[in-house]
Order: C-alpha cells, then sequence, then structure tokens
C-alpha cells in the first residue's frame, strides 16, 4: 500500500476553476525572492494544485474556495518574510557589519593620533561655531521671519510725486484696500505710540498698536494666554493688552498670575490677555490692539499677497482702482506696494557683512583643516596601499576615510555649538551690546542646531573626500615599494599652493575690511558734533493733556521748572527744547524764500528742535550771524528761526540770511504761517554724529513751544559739574515737587547717548577685527603648515644641496621663494575680494571710500609680513638641516 | 556530531512535524503536506509556499536533503518533475533528539499529574 501522500494524491482530475486559482497562486508568489521562486516555484505551484484538487475532492466548492482562501494570503505574507528575513540574514547582514568594522576603524584611526585630531577638530569646530553664531544672529534679526508666507508679504505705502518722498499710508486707506484689493489676501497694520503708565514709576512706554491679525500672520503666537481678537477692538470692548517678555520680566517681576492683571495706560485700566514670546518683532514694551475704524493716525501696513496672485497683479490692480483717502490729503498721493524680504532695509548690509566674514572664516578653518589632512594623507599612503593589496575595494576605503571626515566634524560641531553659545552669551553680556538688538535677540534654537548639524556634516564629507579620493587612485606598487619619501610629486605642490594662496586671500580680505570699519568708526568718534558734549545732563517730561489743557499752564511749568532746576548747586546753565541730542525730529517740505519766484527747494529736509532762551549757549553752539531765541520769541511774528551754518550757504550763497522770511511746508499742513530768520548757528550733530556724516548738517530752530507740540513735550538740558547719575535723585524730586504724578524719562548724559548712537559701528569694527585676527592667526598657522610640509618633503633634495655646499641664506632663499608664488597670488586676489566686498558694506562706512588706499597697502603690507615671518621659520630650519641625517632620510 | 545535534534544539514545532513525517521515508511536497496535516489531527496546516521556505531552510541548516529518487511515472505524467526530500543523517538525528527532548517533557508532566499516565483512565 502505498503511503498516503504519495503519488495518489487526487491529481489526475482537473478541478473546476483549477486555471483560475492556479494562476492567483502564482501572482501571490511574486512576494517571494527571485531565488527562492527559481528554485521552487514549480514545485510549489504543483503542490498547491495538488492541494487544490484534494479539497475539491474533499468538500466540494467550499473546500476548493477555502484552499484558494487560505493558501494566498499565506503564500504572500510568506514571500514577503522570506524576501526581508533573507535580506536581513544573508548579505544585509554583512554590509551591516562592514559599515560597523569601518566605524571602528575609523574611531581608532582618529584616536591613534590624537593631537592632529583634536587639531583638526579645534579648527573645524572654530569655523563652524562662528558660522552657527552668525546663523543665530541672524534668527534674531530676521525673525519672525521667514515664516510661511514670508515671501508674500509687502508693505503697503504712500508715494508723494511731487516731493517724492513716502508716507505711510492712512488707517482708512488701510481699511478701504481691505474692501477692494482681490490680490491681498489679508493686510494687518500698526502704529507706533506712547502711553503712560502710572505704576511703579510713572513712565512712559513705548507701545505698538496693532490689528487683530497682524501677531497672527507674522507667525507669532503668545507664550502665554492669547493674542488680539477682532473682539478686542469692539466699540464697547474690555481695553486689553500683550505684553513683551521683556516687560513682563522687568516690570512686573515674571508674575506668574499676571493674565488678567489690570494695568493704568493712560489712566486706562487694561486687561493683560497675554505675554509675548522673546522673538516678538519690536521692542516696543505693550502691544495694543487696533482699530481702524477709529484711528486718524499714519500706520505701518503690510500685506500678504493671495498665493495665487503676484506682485504685479498686485500693483496692477492697485493703479487701475486706488484707494481715494490719501488724494483727500494730496492730490497726487499714489499708493505703493513694496516687497519686504524679511529684514529691515538697513540691517541688509550688516547681515551681509557678517555672513560673508562667518564664511569665510569657516573657509580658512577647513583649509587649515584639509592642509594638515591631506599632509597625513600622504604619508597614509602606505597605510592604505597595505589595505588594497589585502582586499579592500576601493569604495570600502573611500568609504572608511569619509566616516572619519564625518566624525571628526561632528565632534568639530559639538565644540563649535558651546563655542557659539558661549560666545553669545558673553557678547550679549558686554556694555556695548545692550544698544543692539542684534544680539539680544540672537540665539541658539533647533533650527540653529539643524544648521550646526548640516554644516558639520557637509565639511566632514568635503573633508573625508579629499583624501579619499586621492586613496581611491592608488598606485600601489609604487606605494608599497617606495623608499624615499618624496610621495606627493606636483600634485600635492600645487595644492599646497593652493592653500597658501586662499589663506593669504581670505585673511587679507577679513583684514580689510576690519581696517576699513575701523577707520569709519574712528573718524565718526573724531567728529566734532557742533556742540560741547562733555558735561551735559538731559531728560524728558510730557504733559498729559488733561491736566494741562492750557498752554499758559504749560508755559508756567516749565518756567518753574527751569528756574528751579538752574538752582541747582551743580547746574551751570540749563535751557529747553523740544528733545535733546542725538534725539531729534526731522521735516520734510517745501522750503520757500520770500521774494523769489519759484520754491527753493520742493524736497527739503532738515532737523527740526525747539529752543528755549539760552539754548545755544547751554550747549555751546556758536551762533554765527544774528542771534539766539529770546523769551518773547515764542509769540513774536513773524516767529523767528534759527537755521544751521549749512543751511545758511546752501539757500543763501552770496547773501546774508538773517532777515530773511522762509516758509516750510509740511505735507497735510497747506498753511504754514511766514517764519523770519533771526540768527544762524553752526551745524550741529542733532541726531547723533552719522548726520553730519551723511552730509551737510541742515537744521532748523523755532521757539519753544511755538511748533505743534506746544509745550506738551520738552527737554531739560543742563551743563553740570556732576554726572546724570549723581543728579539723578535729586532733579526727579525737583519735577515731584511740581507735579506728583509726571512720568521723569531718558535721564542721563548727553555723552553716553551719542556714544550710543555709534554702538553699531563699534560693534562691527570690534567684531569685525576680531574675526581679522582670527583669520591671520589662521593664515600664518596654514601658511607655516604648507610651507614646513613642503620643506619635509624636499628635505633629501635640500640635504644634497648643502652637502654640495649651498649656504644658510641660499636655502632659507629657496624655501621663501618657493612659497612666495603663491602668496602673491593670495594678495592679488584677497585685494580683488577686499575691493568688491567692502563695496557692498558701503552703507556702513563713513568718511572713508571702499577702496581706502591707506586701508588697503597697510592690511596688504601687514599680510605680507606675516606670510613671510610665517614661511621664516621652516626655512630657517631647513637650512640647518644636517645634511648626513638629510641623505639618509628615507 | 553530537554537539552539532544539541545545538539545533529546541527544533520549532513546524520544524519537528516536517522532519518526523521524513522519518518514514522520502516524501514529496505535496505528501509532506497531507503527512503533516495527519500528524497533527489537521491542526498544523501549510501553505505549499510556505512549506518550502521551511524545507530550504532545513536543506541549508543540512537536516533535510534533496533525494535521487523521482517518482514512478504516472499517468499524466506530472509525477516525474517532482522532486523528493529526505532525512540526512543530522536530520535524523536531530529529530530523534528533540522526540527524545520531548518525552522528557511528557513523562515530567505525567508525575506531575498535567496530563494522564500510561495506567490511568
Amino acid at each position: 500500500m502505498r503511503p498516503a501522500g504519495e503519488g495518489g494524491s487526487g491529481a489526475g482530475k482537473r478541478a473546476p476553476a483549477e486555471g483560475l486559482a492556479v494562476a492567483l497562486y502564482r501572482a501571490a508568489l511574486v512576494s517571494y525572492p527571485c531565488s527562492f521562486r527559481r528554485d521552487h516555484r514549480a514545485d510549489v505551484v504543483d503542490v498547491f494544485r495538488d492541494l487544490y484538487r484534494a479539497r475539491y475532492l474533499e468538500a466540494g466548492a467550499r473546500g476548493a474556495i477555502h484552499a484558494v482562501a487560505f493558501a494566498l494570503p499565506r503564500a504572500f505574507a510568506g514571500g514577503c518574510r522570506e524576501r526581508w528575513g533573507s535580506r536581513r540574514a544573508g548579505p544585509a547582514r554583512a554590509e551591516a557589519a562592514a559599515v560597523a568594522a569601518d566605524l571602528r576603524y575609523a574611531v581608532r584611526s582618529l584616536t591613534s593620533r590624537p593631537a592632529l585630531t583634536c587639531v583638526v577638530a579645534g579648527l573645524l569646530g572654530v569655523g563652524i561655531g562662528i558660522s552657527s553664531a552668525f546663523f543665530g544672529i541672524l534668527r534674531g534679526v530676521l525673525v519672525p521671519l521667514p515664516y510661511p508666507g514670508a515671501e508674500r508679504m509687502v508693505s503697503v505705502e504712500v508715494r508723494l510725486e511731487r516731493a517724492g518722498w513716502t508716507v505711510e499710508p492712512k488707517a482708512t486707506t488701510v481699511l478701504e484696500l481691505r474692501a477692494r484689493a482681490r490680490a491681498l489676501a489679508r493686510i494687518e497694520a500698526r502704529a507706533g505710540d506712547r502711553v503712560l503708565l502710572a505704576e511703579p514709576e510713572p513712565q512712559r512706554l513705548s507701545v505698538v498698536r496693532a490689528t487683530p491679525g497682524l501677531l497672527d500672520a507674522m507667525g507669532v503666537a503668545p507664550a502665554a494666554g492669547r493674542g488680539f481678537l477682532d473682539s478686542d477692538i469692539a466699540p464697547q470692548a474690555t481695553p486689553v493688552a500683550l505684553l513683551s517678555r521683556q516687560f513682563w520680566r522687568r516690570e512686573l517681576d515674571a508674575d506668574p498670575d499676571v493674565l488678567g492683571r489690570t494695568l493704568m495706560l493712560d489712566g486706562i485700566p487694561h486687561v493683560v490677555v497675554g505675554v509675548l514670546p522673546e522673538l516678538a518683532p519690536g521692542r516696543a514694551a505693550v502691544w495694543l490692539p487696533l482699530d481702524l475704524g477709529t484711528s486718524e493716525a499714519r500706520v505701518n501696513a503690510y500685506a500678504w499677497l493671495h498665493s495665487g496672485a503676484t506682485l504685479e497683479q498686485a500693483r496692477e490692480e492697485l493703479a487701475a482702482n486706488p484707494p481715494q483717502s490719501e488724494r483727500d490729503d494730496h492730490e497726487d498721493a499714489i499708493l505703493t506696494l513694496r516687497a519686504t524680504r524679511g529684514a529691515i532695509g538697513s540691517q541688509r548690509s550688516t547681515v551681509l557683512l557678517l555672513g560673508g566674514a562667518a564664511s569665510a572664516l569657516l573657509l580658512l578653518a577647513c583649509a587649515n583643516a584639509a592642509n594638515l589632512l591631506l599632509a597625513r594623507g600622504v604619508t597614509r599612503r602606505r597605510e592604505i596601499a597595505v589595505r588594497a593589496a589585502l582586499g579592500a575595494g576601493r569604495g570600502r576605503i573611500a568609504r572608511q576615510l569619509l566616516l572619519e571626515g564625518v566624525l571628526t566634524s561632528l565632534v568639530a560641531g559639538a565644540l563649535g555649538l558651546l563655542l557659539a553659545t558661549w560666545s553669545l552669551r558673553a557678547a550679549a553680556a558686554a556694555p556695548t551690546a545692550v544698544a543692539l538688538n542684534l544680539l539680544s535677540a540672537a540665539r541658539i534654537d533647533s533650527q540653529v542646531l539643524m544648521w550646526t548639524l548640516a554644516l558639520s556634516v557637509a565639511t566632514g564629507v568635503l573633508f573625508g573626500l579629499l583624501p579619499a579620493i586621492r586613496a581611491a587612485r592608488p598606485r600601489l606598487t609604487a606605494h608599497l615599494y617606495r623608499v624615499g619619501s618624496a610621495a606627493g610629486g606636483p600634485g600635492a605642490r600645487t595644492t599646497g599652493g593652493v592653500l597658501i594662496a586662499a589663506e593669504v586671500a581670505l585673511s587679507l580680505m577679513l583684514l580689510a575690511i576690519a581696517g576699513l570699519l575701523t577707520r569709519s568708526l574712528l573718524e565718526l568718534e573724531g567728529m566734532d558734533p557742533g556742540f560741547e558734549v562733555e558735561g551735559l545732563v538731559s531728560f524728558n517730561v510730557t504733559l498729559p493733556g488733561d491736566r494741562y489743557p492750557e498752554a499758559s499752564g504749560r508755559y508756567a511749568f516749565w518756567g518753574e521748572l527751569q528756574e528751579a532746576v538752574g538752582g541747582m548747586a551743580p547746574v551751570k546753565r540749563v535751557a529747553l527744547a523740544l528733545t535733546a541730542p542725538p534725539i531729534g525730529l526731522v521735516i520734510a517740505g517745501v522750503l520757500e524764500v520770500a521774494e523769489r519766484s519759484e520754491p527753493a527747494d520742493e524736497g527739503f529736509q532738515a532737523s527740526i528742535n525747539e529752543a528755549g532762551p539760552g539754548f545755544f549757549r547751554t550747549l555751546g553752539i556758536p551762533i554765527l550771524a544774528g542771534r539766539g531765541f529770546l523769551p518773547e520769541d515764542t509769540a513774536a511774528k513773524p516767529l523767528p528761526m534759527v537755521i544751521s551754518q549749512s543751511m545758511a550757504r546752501r539757500y543763501w550763497p552770496d547773501a546774508d540770511p538773517v532777515g530773511a522770511r522762509v516758509r516750510i511746508t509740511l505735507p497735510g499742513m497747506p498753511d504754514s504761517p511766514w517764519q523770519q530768520i533771526v540768527g544762524v548757528a553752526g551745524d550741529v550733530a542733532l541726531r547723533g554724529v552719522r548726520e553730519l556724516a551723511m552730509g551737510p548738517g541742515m537744521q532748523v530752530y523755532l521757539p519753544f513751544g511755538s511748533g505743534r507740540a506746544a509745550g506738551r513735550t520738552g527737554a531739560l538740558i543742563l551743563r553740570s559739574d556732576v554726572p546724570a547719575a549723581a543728579m539723578a535723585a535729586e532733579l526727579k524730586r525737583q519735577v515731584w515737587a511740581r507735579d506728583p504724578e509726571l512720568p521723569v524719562e531718558a535721564m542721563e548724559d548727553v555723552t553716553t547717548s551719542m556714544a550710543g548712537t555709534l554702538a553699531m559701528e563699534r560693534f562691527l569694527a570690534v567684531l569685525m577685527t576680531l574675526f581679522a585676527a582670527l583669520a591671520l592667526s589662521l593664515g600664518i598657522a596654514g601658511v607655516f603648515a604648507v610651507v614646513s610640509y613642503a620643506v619635509g618633503r624636499r628635505t633629501h633634495e635640500i640635504g644634497v644641496r648643502i652637502a654640495l655646499g649651498a649656504g644658510e641664506g641660499a636655502v632659507r632663499r629657496l624655501v621663501i621663494r618657493q612659497a612666495l608664488l603663491p602668496v602673491g597670488v593670495g594678495v592679488a586676489a584677497g585685494l580683488a575680494a577686499a575691493v568688491a566686498s567692502s563695496r557692498l558694506i558701503g552703507s556702513l562706512l563713513y568718511g572713508i571710500g571702499p577702496g581706502d588706499p591707506v586701508t588697503l597697502l597697510s592690511t596688504t603690507g601687514l599680510v605680507l609680513l606675516a606670510a613671510l615671518a610665517a614661511a621664516w621659520l621652516p626655512a630657517r630650519r631647513a637650512a640647518r638641516v644636517d645634511p648626513v641625517i638629510a641623505l639618509r632620510a628615507e | 556530531m553530537r554537539v552539532r545535534v544539541e545545538a539545533l534544539l529546541p527544533l520549532s514545532p513546524r520544524d519537528f512535524l516536517i522532519l518526523f513525517v521524513l522519518t518514514e521515508g522520502e516524501l514529496h511536497g505535496y505528501g509532506m503536506l497531507r503527512r503533516v496535516e495527519e500528524q497533527s489531527d489537521g491542526r498544523v496546516r501549510l501553505d505549499p509556499s510556505n512549506l518550502y521556505r521551511a524545507l530550504r531552510r532545513l536543506m541549508r541548516e543540512g537536516l533535510v536533503e534533496e533525494s535521487e529518487r523521482r517518482a514512478v511515472a504516472d499517468e499524466d505524467g506530472e509525477d516525474e518533475r517532482r522532486r523528493y526530500y529526505g532525512l540526512t543523517d543530522l536530520g535524523r538525528a536531530a529529530v530523534t533528539a528533540e522526540a527524545a527532548r520531548l518525552s522528557r517533557i511528557t513523562d515530567a508532566a505525567r508525575e506531575r499529574r498535567l496530563i494522564p499516565g500510561k495506567g490511568d483512565a
């Protein structure tokens, strides 16, 4: 009897739909790997057929269907398991093991030469660290942009054709735009303002009034609480406020229960509904909701294009259908849209500068590290040749070298991140940075971390690639049997030369830029501000309208205050002004001179201040013609005016302006009165020395209280023997003796505030000098290394020369001459780069042109000297080589 | 040889079953499938492809080998192509060792009265 299952399987009689079942089963077998199918598919299909027939015989159609339903999914799943399983078990496992082995080898190789690894990691770490620090700064500057939709953001401006300048749109214009513009998805606005905070000390806060959707549009979500809602600007809504994080920490001691607290702003209780995150734009202490419908102010308006629309389409739409509310004020007003690419325009130069410098430094660091590795790479040729002879494939060796590069760079990246964090923190704590929002906003966050990681891996690949490429072309036997150490040949010499040239060029470029910035700073600091800054103290007071409704009351206050302060012991002189330098206002309008047919200037711009009697004397501003102001000038007709010397020279080149009548018409104020010039004063840096550096100083002075402010706000400027800190308490007492609720603002020495206007220039100059010093050190180290290495390679040859009678001097000259060509090339390239890049930062330079020869020549000289010094030491060592040892050297 | 056998234990239930049915003699694929089904009282039903997966593995491990034998030609001539598989010495040793192991376990289970003894009702 045949055992069951032997042959007699029910095979022989075809079952119905057998073909279909088998076809389906065959299809399910596709999941099996090729090898399996090749070996067993036929058998498997046969067995299935048998099974199918048997099941049909046993249980009819139901059995047949059951057989298929049972077998199909199991076959498919089995195939998948076989496929993945075979990968794990077979070649894949071997592959993973190989990578693990390579990793172990890489680590061993790196730790076998710790000094080299540390130096390379350190060099790269410096480069990566600086780049990361720069990126951290960039995050602070460009925040909240980039955010989704940033590239679709435009700012809305009003251009006055005839006058040629732009102003901000009115709130009503923004409303009109919202109703009409279809290409613009949303339009938000903000306006700056100042409000009075009553406690703990009366002070004026700078606030931003913003439409409810603005923060959301800019991607800023509150760190606590909520943002503004449309209901917040409804007619009877409770006034709400959002606090900046700095304000919350500073003034409210980071109160955890701040939400729901009430702040008295301008005498109105506001409920705190949220706290903004660190990265909120601007430096306003508090944000308040802006109702465009009820505001008469001009606002900063931003719009976002619809995802399908382009800027051109939006502009065309605007031109075809312009909002009318601007025309009410100016007939020639045109609404324009300007693309904003993120940062405030003036910071673009700074960002470019820092970015360029950081990149240059990173390149330098990489060049140095590459140089070190290449030098080492040559000596490793033997090792690589042996490995190749033992059977390691080129790809394998290359992969291992690449791993070494990446590992080193990851370590460098970690070091760099530490360096970046530490240096940003240190710099932010330094006094010069206090005035700068660049550093205070800089932070290392997850984006910076990712950038650092990417940079590390990229440099690692770059590094690992160079020796890897070299390794991929081994000339095995030559290296195995080579006796001399002349490995390298012309290829290595050129690489060394290129490296020297690159180091010299980059160092020169950075030094030149640092030099230009430093000289620019010195120029600015050396400029005469036009008045005697030392010994001046100033502070501001604003009189609220509800308690000082009449001008007479205000003037009385100022008079009393001035007299009281003047009576204080250390005070020698005191005067009133609208603002104290370096804070100043600018006007732009049309200047007309009486008895001249056409306007003297349709695009007149000048700094303006109101000055009380004694102003010019207190500040030490010379009166060159006519007089200063007298007490009765405030009410005199025509209103007296004092102008600056440059303004006198420009508009009255051959005549004495004193006595001339002029009129300045500002936009939106058509009926300006005629005024009479009573005096000419020397040019003054009313808004900081940069004002004078940028062009001749146009200044206009009006009697205190005669302008629109009418005495509601003013600055007391006094000349005293003691600094502001020593007088502060007493001065405040004098103010509060007259009115205890008045905030006393901005009390400081004018020297401090004037110096503060140059904080950015100082910061950049210091930073760039640091960068340049670092670059120079790296450059010197690089040149030294390359030349040393070259000398090392030529030891044999030098030994021969010395043995044949060459003197020390000749050998030295030989070595240095070899370095001279690349240095020369580097200097030429560096000069070109310096001139080109300094043109990009032209806006940051004052009083000095981008191609300033003195700076360029001196930095070139410095770099040349440094390069030659770097080459000198190895040259000297070469000359002292003992020929016997050299000839015997490998 | 003993060392190698012990390294293979314990066998998975499926592997054990396949080896077990091969102790009777060489079988081809369908035969194995049916014998396994019978031996396990219908509980273990192998899909043909999974059977061959197991066979492939067992062959790799050296427990099963393809037999020289080919079926006697049948009426439909299909049996000629079928390949027969049989135990190797190692395979036989392995299945024997595993059976012994299982036997020891069942003895212990009988002692503890987990399963009825041979003499019990």
